[in-house]
């Protein structure tokens, strides 16, 4: 495995640029999965910075695609790099509130290095969450899913939830768990679940127990189909608890409401500028 | 793992290719400016500030403060920006006297920024100002600072009074930090000069002639993504295509198509070659909601005017003049203001740049950023609409990319002279007046003093009701005049309230209804279910399966399986319509011309209820889905994405609610002060109508 690790980085590092100290990342790759079953694995979006003295350096440099990834990612914007932050709009991305009716909210973005992959992450803040779409995988295969989140120092894995919904409905049909308890020593934690097929698209919604002036960041959330080597835990018996249901009644009320059937506004729009 | 880390690095110098881009860091993370930087602002003192002479006072106060600390990209000192809501903040330079080409670069972090390179000059200079989009290169630090570059831009350093980054701050809890603004001689200058249209030799191939000015594509769009890179980028956006886009026949009609275009990206040498394809793709996706933002645009606007809106129409007395074309719908105007070249209307467009007005307007899709188009492979009328108008709605394609224009005119008599072709730098500016927006009615049919402006066409979000003016009054036809069906499902929003004052006059008052959706933008389902709720009982018109439920697959292959899918989600995702105490005696026309989207689903839910009748010249957009957006790394599009089952399998999806009645707006109506549509309408009304 080391030896794969290594010709990986070999080979991602020559097609880096002509400094000596400047790396790309990520390169070119496949959709990668974290294994919901056990093991996280290698982390195959996470930045490998050329250390050249980390006692005494002051930051090292990679160039990462600021248009997210990876390829074949059924989130529409797992990555949080091509959803515009603020609260209109039918991004990829959509942050709601969890009081006062759930509406969409603006969200605040993380930037570069700070991030697990790509040029920008999410910054989650307390009553809120987060509304991932994506599209279900084809010809009745089962869906993978997996995320990042970083929570803040002190707090455990689990103030940050993911829960799978159909994105029609907003129905919950399995819960996103963190693969181990605690964040690892930089303060993410990953997340995963194994799903069956779906005849409609789905959705990651994501929670925190956040308060106060706590953050977590979001990033890299990942769907693809299962590829049929372990079976779907799709009999996995799961009752979302009450509140859950409740919030996302509202959030989904929001939704079919304000959904467009027109050209939209020109929210993310970019027109010129008077000088 | 170290150790691998560092032969990786080695792989970096003798293998990789050299990335442009600024400055360099050094093994202890430090930012060195590129040697050759003519300027360059690193914030360890104040920086010098713009603030132009017209900026609003709230935007006068300095919007940074400035920050001493290791962490800065290099030295000890950068920015920390808060820039207020409509305001910005702007750091100027200073460049040689010279005539050069340019890049400059910063570094952020925290947040976002909306963020250009502009160079101004002086009135009388003859020059525009120049504005080059600062964007993502990818280039990121552990730290979280991220670069953004232009891509290479002309200035006359001589003549230019002030240049500057220009930066406004969103997305972030508290601020943007900035620093590190880097400008560094790169390219070829370009001089600014004039060009007749796409067809003049006078622009190369990173301009595009816009507004009679070649403008650079380049300082529009992000820069070229890194060697490394660049393929990946090109398969993710392609992936946003192959897994979101669409329905059933837009995806088997257009998705290879767009397909191919963003296959040239990974050939292109310049980041407006990568772009313009990717946005070329884009618009070969041919729908309805489909678009990309931003891209080329004219500073300066356009120094010449045709005030005047086009529609399809049947040219029946200049045939003989300029034969009908085998496939387009001969082009008329519909409506004209002052500045329209005395274009006014029946007149009829036969040709610009000497090919039928739609076909060239077909061309542009690889040049205009705007450009959309009807889903229904049968429906012209976004193209003839944008043809006209002004270019803040959208339009002006003429005004803003045709060499000439081939025009016949036609006396009130119905006598038409022969062809003429005008240049369009012929056409003066001015003319006074307002602009005329394009709505595809030639004319309006209620109360003046309450119908909408015929000077202006301005009907945007607004409701005109009231009698119609050719019926006795106590024929009591009543006639409503919109475009809108944003209600937001709010029940209290001002679209809802005014279709519910609409229906609810109607019902009291109205023996015939003439519904007047000629330039229907769409909106939400909920003003679907309030409009029929006056016309049929209560059902499903189709199941909405939107956004794009399994990746890759547009919707259902057969009848068969859309039936199926019609019974599983008739009850989660239906468009319900109609109502109980619908009205079955009073006769409605609906009359459409270029409607997409909500503006499909209404007529497709209003089609076949017992007492209403559509009138047309051609199926609406079908656009029977909703989109999803995306921004970020200085792009910005929206994909149509999903697609609708009838109830009788079919997915609709490219296939626009057909009219009952098929009628063109024909020239000698128009010419003699007839509405084609309106007349026929009003006639199956008034036969319809109860006493």
């Amino acid at each position: 495995m080391k030896s794969l690790v290594f010709t990986l980085i070999a080979a991602s590092l020559a097609l880096a640029g002509c400094s000596n100290h400047e790396e790309l990342d990520p390169a070119p790759k496949p959709l990668t999965m974290v294994d919901a079953g056990g093991d996280a694995g290698e982390d195959a979006d996470a930045s490998t910075p050329v250390d050249v003295d980390a006692g005494t350096a002051r930051r090292t440099v990679t160039t990462r695609s600021p248009f997210g990834g990876p390829i074949a990612n059924h989130f529409a914007d797992g990555d949080f790099e091509l959803s515009d932050p603020h609260g209109g709009g039918q991004y990829g991305a959509r942050a709601f509130g969890t009081t006062n009716g759930s509406g969409a909210v603006d969200f605040a973005i993380e930037t570069g290095g700070l991030c697990r992959s790509g040029l920008r992450c999410a910054i989650f803040a307390p009553k809120t969450a987060f509304l991932l779409r994506g599209v279900a995988a084809a010809l009745g295969k089962g869906n993978l899913v997996s995320f990042w989140a970083k929570v803040p120092a002190g707090k455990t894995c689990t103030a940050v939830s993911g829960s799978m919904l159909t994105c029609d409905t907003l129905q919950v049909g399995h819960a996103v768990k963190p693969i181990n308890p605690k964040p690892d020593d930089a303060g993410w934690c990953v997340y995963g679940a194994r799903l069956g097929a779906s005849p409609s698209a789905l959705c990651l919604y994501l929670q925190n127990k956040l308060v106060n002036d706590e953050t977590a960041l979001l990033d890299s959330a990942v769907m693809g189909p299962d590829d049929g080597t372990v079976l779907p835990q799709a009999a996995e018996f799961y009752v979302p608890p009450a509140e859950l249901v409740e919030e996302l009644a509202a959030v989904r009320d929001t939704i079919r409401r304000t959904t467009v059937f027109g050209r939209g506004s020109e929210a993310g729009r970019v027109a010129p500028h008077a000088p | 793992m170290r150790r691998s880390l560092l032969v990786g690095a080695a792989l970096v110098t003798a293998l990789s290719p050299c990335l442009a881009r600024a400055g360099e860091f050094d093994g202890l993370g430090e930012y060195h400016p590129d040697p050759k930087a003519i300027a360059y602002v690193g914030f360890e003192v104040d920086p010098d500030r713009y603030v132009p002479p017209d900026a609003d006072g709230a935007c006068l106060p300095p919007m940074f403060t400035a920050v001493v600390a290791d962490d800065a990209i290099d030295g000890k000192g950068y920015v920390h920006l808060v820039t207020l809501p409509n305001c910005a903040e702007r750091f100027q330079v200073t460049l040689p006297p010279i005539k050069a080409s340019y890049r400059a670069s910063v570094w952020m972090r925290h947040g976002a920024l909306d963020a250009s390179l502009f160079a101004t000059y002086p009135g009388g200079s003859g020059l525009d100002n120049v504005q080059a989009l600062l964007a993502p290169t990818g280039r990121t630090t552990s730290d979280g600072w991220i670069e953004l570059a232009t891509n290479d831009f002309s200035v006359d350093g001589a003549l230019a009074d002030h240049v500057y980054a220009r930066v406004g701050t969103t997305a972030a809890v508290a601020g943007v930090d900035f620093d590190a603004l880097e400008i560094v001689p790169s390219g070829a200058y370009l001089p600014q000069r004039d060009c007749a249209g796409l067809s003049d030799p006078a622009c190369g191939a990173e301009e595009i002639c816009l507004d009679n000015r070649c403008v650079a594509g380049g300082n529009t769009v992000p820069p070229l993504p890194p060697d490394g890179l660049r393929n990946e980028v090109v398969d993710v956006l392609e992936a946003k295509l192959r897994l979101f886009y669409g329905g059933r026949r837009s995806r088997d009609l257009y998705l290879p198509h767009a397909l191919d275009a963003m296959e040239q990206m990974r050939k292109a040498t310049t980041a407006f070659q990568f772009w313009n394809w990717w946005a070329t793709g884009v618009h070969r996706l041919h729908d309805w909601h489909t678009d990309t933002y931003g891209g080329p645009h004219a500073i300066r606007g356009s120094t010449h005017r045709l005030n005047a809106c086009f529609f399809e129409g049947d040219a029946d007395l200049s045939h003989a003049a300029w034969p009908k074309d085998a496939k387009y719908a001969d082009i008329l105007v519909s409506h004209a203001g002052p500045g329209a070249a005395g274009l006014k209307a029946g007149d009829r467009l036969v040709a610009v740049d000497g090919v039928h007005p739609l076909e060239w307007a077909t061309r542009l899709a690889s040049i205009d950023w705007g450009y959309h188009v009807a889903t229904d492979p049968d429906n012209f009328a976004d193209y003839a609409e944008a043809l006209g108008g002004p270019y803040w709605s959208g339009g002006a394609f003429i005004q803003r990319y045709a060499t000439n224009l081939t025009v016949i005119r036609c006396d009130e008599k119905g006598t038409c002279g022969a062809p003429e072709t005008i240049a369009v730098t012929d056409l003066p500016d001015g003319g006074g007046g307002p602009d005329v927006a394009c709505d595809n009615r030639p004319f309006y049919h209620l109360d003046p003093a309450n119908g909408p402006d015929p000077a202006k066409h301005y009907i945007f979000g607004s409701f005109f009701r009231g009698p119609i003016v050719e019926a006795k009054p106590d024929e009591k036809i009543l006639g409503l005049v919109w475009d809108t069906l944003y209600g937001g499902g709010d029940p209290k929003s001002e679209v809802n309230q005014s279709i519910t004052a609409a229906l609810d006059d109607f019902r009291a008052n109205a023996h015939g209804v003439i519904l007047d959706h000629r330039a229907g933008n769409g909106g939400t389902i909920d003003t679907v279910t309030s409009l029929t709720s006056l016309v049929r009982p209560p059902g499903t018109a189709l199941v909405t399966r939107i956004p794009i439920e399994i990746a890759g697959v547009g919707g259902p292959a057969t009848t068969a399986e859309g039936l199926a899918e019609f019974t599983q989600f008739q009850s989660s995702t239906g468009v319900a319509v109609g109502s109980p105490d619908w009205v079955p005696s009073l006769p409605v026309a609906l009359i459409l011309h270029r409607d997409g989207s909500a503006s499909d689903y209404f007529p497709f839910a209003m089609k076949g209820a017992p007492h209403v009748r559509l009138f047309g010249p051609h199926p609406t957009a079908g656009a029977f889905s909703t989109y999803i957006q995306f921004a970020g790394g200085g792009l910005g599009f929206q994909l149509g994405s999903g697609d609708s089952i009838a109830p009788g399998g079919e997915t609709m999806i490219g296939h626009g609610a057909v009219p009952d009645v098929i009628l063109l707006p024909t020239q000698s109506d128009l010419l003699a002060g007839k509405d084609t549509l309106f007349e026929a309408a009003l006639a199956w009304v008034r036969s319809e109508a109860a006493p």
